[in-house]
């Protein structure tokens, strides 16, 4: 299998550069579909190959964050997930599209493999309905596929971001649970989505409040309104002394928070925001030429995405080939 | 084959005695077979205990002999040197360690203790009976020394070793001798200036008739073994003629190519640059790597401007060899780099710097002549913040777990200097986990720097992040740990005290001189309290921050040791070197190369004999570590003192029935 190598604390990871499981994210299917088009778009551009499986169920890890499920249940759900993943005849590599998807699987995977006998009481539970985890499945996230294809996705690319100026915002659960795994390095300060950004030519933004949370918190989102809404708006104020073209995003609840509620915060700010959010696969499928209503989805977005696209859209470094 | 072993328990003062029945344990070893005699004793490596063994040893006739104590890290030299002196060769001793091994890990569980306390004597017992005498090579001793790097600690130990008559070579690295200290302008808990305690120890050691000082060189090759090694040593092409240079600086003055200043870390230097006023030698050194007439092959102004003609851009690398009986490594340390760890804004924000740039910035001779700026404005700041454990006593991935001891007084000593000396009206706040304070006067330093109204917070910052309004202010993010508060530092400008890390230098000579290093890299003592200034290689020695984070005192002090022990050794006129060492059976060896690849000391060369490749082992370079025996397809490589079948004996031994 064709695989490539990206620096991460400790020397660098191996990642896979075909054969992908897409493995969805709930929040990012239902609000901002756009997503799954645009990942659909970027691998058949590369021309992998990847499954899309009905059979997949959420992870539940927003449940699991905001002390919905327990964490027994959470483990039991993608001990199922993983038996699905590892019973692909080649598409076994997991690709999260969430941060949230990547550090709950990833870390009940460790859990069932560290603890045999919690690997036993989940799979007599599966074994219901016919499924058996074996302990086989590797996950990885979306950033750093698209960032192990970066060449050639820098080839393929119809548009360049050369001359726009994009702040970036990392997904926690990305950069904080498996540190030592984050591509580029430094989980402390993430830069991946720079790098993609940088890779089309643009400028990724170094804004004071760049690692401060988005402003979600799972559980206090829901229970502590006025403290999550207080963080949110110095993130943005902070993003917006950088003047940026696009706020680019890893994370869909950091979507949700950052797109939706930025009108809505207009008043507690005294200020308008007004900047377009994109998730990096839709950057990506953006600069590689693809719809934006059609393929990239912006319809779904708050802030409209449209002054950003045309500023891209004037950047062309290739004839536009008809996608639909 | 040796048939009349003596075992001799040892109670360790309580330490092995408290856990395991020593009777007990006395008996059961004259149940075992060729053992005439068992004893024990409160402190076996004492006199008297050392007279019993001698004593035992003239009584049986004893050809073998077991010590039942401590790990042999401790005391296998002195039972060697006890059976020695009883005419017995010293390699009959077989250790077998009942502490570490033992009553310590099972202190809670005498029974089973006292139990595996038998295995092992038996286990001795059986690997003693099977060991063969080895002998000592002996050869004339060279007394020259060799110290690498003349920072405060290599220029100590050089002046120790040279007035008490041997000569001594002195390697640096940099364009200068000095290292650290002259840099950091006074020195904590006296405030003493540093340049001037330490340039007369420069000009000393320039003076000394004892010292040749081997600057802009560095170490190479080095063969051979304690009393004898051949070293080869690099002596780097300054491209100016250092007989000829006057240091008159007229060349720094005119040339038109800058970099970054390596020696001040603010600010530029120039292509052609002697890195500071009292540097010693003081002669020009042309950076190469930016220097126009070498990169472009066009500029030549330092030529035409040097009033000396000492310039020659076609000056070569010079390869030195000497022969030295010992070596001492002072290679030092270098300042953590801060911008690891992104989420403190090192190398982002520009008010940001670490404690060596401010003292830098300190120095009437220095990059901004004394003057406190901040480097995005040149202003004055009047809120200073600093960090402390920067990247120290962090067990994070990008961390170092180590604390670096110097740094809580360096924070101090900066806070003290800016209020009394650089600005008086200024603001300094010290974010700290603990303030360690642990030298002679130090105490009374942080209760002095608290009176000045220097704020500390406990805590340590999470992040330091920029201001939104262009005023290039830093506002750090600390939770006060008293209080239980999160406060929101504002400050002109913050300066991080950085963790300790071993030089690049320390790193590179561990390599060519084969000695251990600890976790951290710095080069590891052969006993942290017994021989701390020993390393794992015999002959060679260590001082100063090379071996771990140490403020100037110690490290003085430490040279000091380091050259007294390197006295000692050469004050006998012949080297005895043991041969426990590999060694190759060439009837069994297949010529498979495959011990010449794992040895760590190029110990194995592979030969063309006339009845076919073999492998060779230099006495001289084989440190007996085993890697090859253990590696060896065939059995052909053994250990001297670890033959295959006498670790099959202790093996089968301690396997085998009760
Ligand atoms: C900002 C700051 C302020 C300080 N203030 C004080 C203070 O006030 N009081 C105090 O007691 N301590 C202070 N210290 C600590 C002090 O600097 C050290 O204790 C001291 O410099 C250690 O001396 P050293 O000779 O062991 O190492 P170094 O000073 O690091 O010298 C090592 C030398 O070896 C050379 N070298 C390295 N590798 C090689 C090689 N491979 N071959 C040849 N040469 C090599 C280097 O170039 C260097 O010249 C301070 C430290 C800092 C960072």
């Amino acid at each position: 299998m064709k695989q490539t190598r990206v620096p991460i604390l400790h020397g660098d990871k191996e990642i896979p550069l075909d054969n992908y499981y897409f493995f969805r994210s709930c929040i990012m299917s239902t609000l901002f579909p756009g997503v799954d088009c645009s990942l659909r778009f970027i691998f058949e551009k590369l021309g992998c190959s990847y499954t899309e499986d009905p059979k997949q169920t959420c992870c539940s890890g927003f449940n699991y964050h905001a002390d919905i499920i327990p964490w027994e249940t959470n483990v039991t759900i993608q001990a199922r997930n993983f038996s699905l993943i590892e019973n692909e005849e080649k598409n076994k590599n997991a690709i999260c599209v969430c941060p949230t998807s990547y550090g709950n699987i990833k870390e009940c995977q460790e859990h069932l493999d560290h603890y045999p006998e919690e690997k036993e009481k989940a799979n007599k539970i599966i074994a219901k309905f016919g499924k058996e985890y074996k302990g086989e499945a590797k996950i990885y996230h979306a950033t750093e596929v698209i960032y192990a294809h970066r060449e050639k996705l820098k080839k393929l690319a119809t548009y360049s971001l050369d001359g726009l100026k994009v702040a970036t915002h990392h997904g926690c659960h990305y950069t904080k649970i498996f540190y030592s795994d984050v591509a580029t390095g430094d989980w402390e300060y993430p830069i991946v989505l720079d790098k993609i950004v940088e890779n089309f030519g643009g400028e990724g933004l170094d804004y004071n409040e760049k690692t401060l949370c988005c402003g979600m918190g799972f559980r206090h989102t829901l229970i502590n309104r006025d403290y999550t809404r207080t963080v949110m708006l110095r993130k943005l104020k902070s993003m917006k002394a950088t003047k940026p073209d696009l706020l680019l995003v890893q994370c869909p609840g950091c979507s949700l928070n950052l797109d939706y509620y930025q009108k809505p915060l207009t008043k507690l700010a005294g200020e308008e925001f007004n900047i377009p959010v994109l998730n990096y696969a839709q950057l990506t499928a953006l600069v590689l030429g693809a719809d934006p209503v059609k393929v990239v989805g912006i319809k779904t977005h708050n802030v409209d995405v449209m002054p950003f696209i045309e500023k891209v859209q004037k950047n062309k470094v290739k004839e536009v080939a008809q996608v639909g | 084959m040796g048939d009349k072993v003596g075992v001799f328990i040892c109670h360790c003062g309580g330490n092995i005695s408290k856990y395991i029945n020593m009777e007990e344990l006395t008996k059961y070893a004259l149940t075992l077979e060729n053992v005439p005699v068992a004893e024990n004793y409160i402190f076996m490596c004492s006199e008297a205990g050392q007279d019993l063994i001698k004593d035992k040893i003239a009584e049986y006739n004893l050809d073998r002999v077991v010590v039942a104590s401590c790990s042999p890290k401790f005391h296998e030299p002195t039972f060697r040197r006890t059976l020695q002196e009883t005419g017995l060769n010293p390699y009959y001793l077989a250790m077998a360690n009942i502490r570490e091994h033992c009553s310590f890990p099972h202190s809670d569980e005498p029974d089973k203790a006292l139990q595996k306390a038998k295995d092992l004597v038996r286990g001795a017992v059986a690997r003693a009976k099977t060991l063969e005498p080895i002998e000592k090579k002996k050869q004339i001793m060279n007394k020259d020394v060799l110290v690498v790097g003349a920072g405060i600690a290599g220029i100590q130990a050089s002046l120790d070793l040279a007035d008490a008559g041997f000569k001594v070579y002195l390697v640096e690295k940099d364009a200068s001798i000095g290292g650290n200290m002259p840099k950091v302008l006074k020195t904590f808990p006296t405030d003493d200036c540093a340049m001037c305690t330490v340039s007369p120890k420069m000009n000393e050691v320039a003076a000394h008739k004892n010292i040749e000082i081997l600057s802009y060189a560095e170490l190479r090759e080095c063969n051979g073994s304690m009393g004898n090694f051949e070293v080869v040593v690099e002596k780097k092409a300054r491209l100016v003629d250092e007989r000829k240079c006057v240091g008159c600086g007229d060349c720094m003055a005119k040339c038109p190519s800058k970099t970054a200043d390596d020696y001040n870390q603010i600010g530029q230097r120039k292509a052609i640059y002697i890195p500071f006023p009292n540097a010693l030698p003081k002669v020009a050194t042309i950076d190469t790597s930016v220097c126009l007439q070498i990169t472009k092959g066009k500029c030549g102004v330092c030529k035409k401007i040097c009033p000396a003609d000492a310039v020659d851009y076609e000056q070569k690398s010079q390869m030195v060899k000497l022969n030295v009986g010992a070596i001492i490594v002072a290679t030092g340390y270098k300042e953590y780099d801060p911008s690891i760890k992104g989420n403190y804004g090192y190398g982002r924000y520009p008010n940001i710097i670490t404690q060596m740039q401010l003292a830098r910035m300190m120095d009437p001779n220095g990059p901004t002549e004394g003057k406190i700026i901040r480097p995005s404005d040149n202003k004055e700041p009047k809120r200073i913040v600093m960090v402390q454990c920067m990247g120290s006593r962090d067990d994070k991935p990008t961390g170092r777990k180590y604390c670096s001891r110097v740094c809580c007084m360096i924070a101090l000593k900066h806070a003290n200097l800016l209020k009394r000396d650089c600005i008086k009206d200024s603001q300094i706040d010290i974010c700290y986990m603990d303030i360690r304070a642990f030298g002679k006067g130090y105490e009374e330093y942080y209760q002095r720097v608290q009176d000045l109204g220097v704020r500390l917070t406990r805590g340590r910052p999470g992040e330091i992040i920029g201001t939104d309004d262009g005023s290039n202010n830093l506002i750090v993010r600390v939770e006060d740990t008293f209080t239980k508060e999160f406060k929101e530092i504002e400050s002109e400008m913050v300066v991080l005290s950085c963790a300790t890390d071993p030089s690049d230098g320390t790193k590179e000579v561990a390599k060519v001189l084969g000695i251990a290093t600890d976790d951290g890299g710095f080069i590891k003592e052969f006993h942290p309290k017994l021989r701390p200034v020993d390393t794992s290689v015999e002959g060679i020695f260590v001082a100063g921050a090379a071996q771990g984070p140490k403020d100037i005192p110690d490290a003085v002090a430490q040279a000091s040791g380091a050259a007294a022990r390197t006295m000692a050794l050469l004050s006998s006129d012949i080297a005895e070197i043991s041969l426990d060492k590999a060694l190759v059976n060439k009837e069994e060896c297949k010529g498979c190369d495959i011990c010449e690849k794992t040895c760590p000391f190029d110990a194995i060369t592979m030969v063309d004999l006339p009845e076919g490749r073999k492998a060779v082992v230099s006495e001289a370079l084989c440190h007996g570590c085993g890697m090859c025996a253990a590696n060896c397809p065939t059995g052909a490589m053994q250990l001297r003192h670890y033959k295959d079948n006498q670790v099959l004996a202790e093996v089968g031994a301690l396997i085998g029935s009760h």
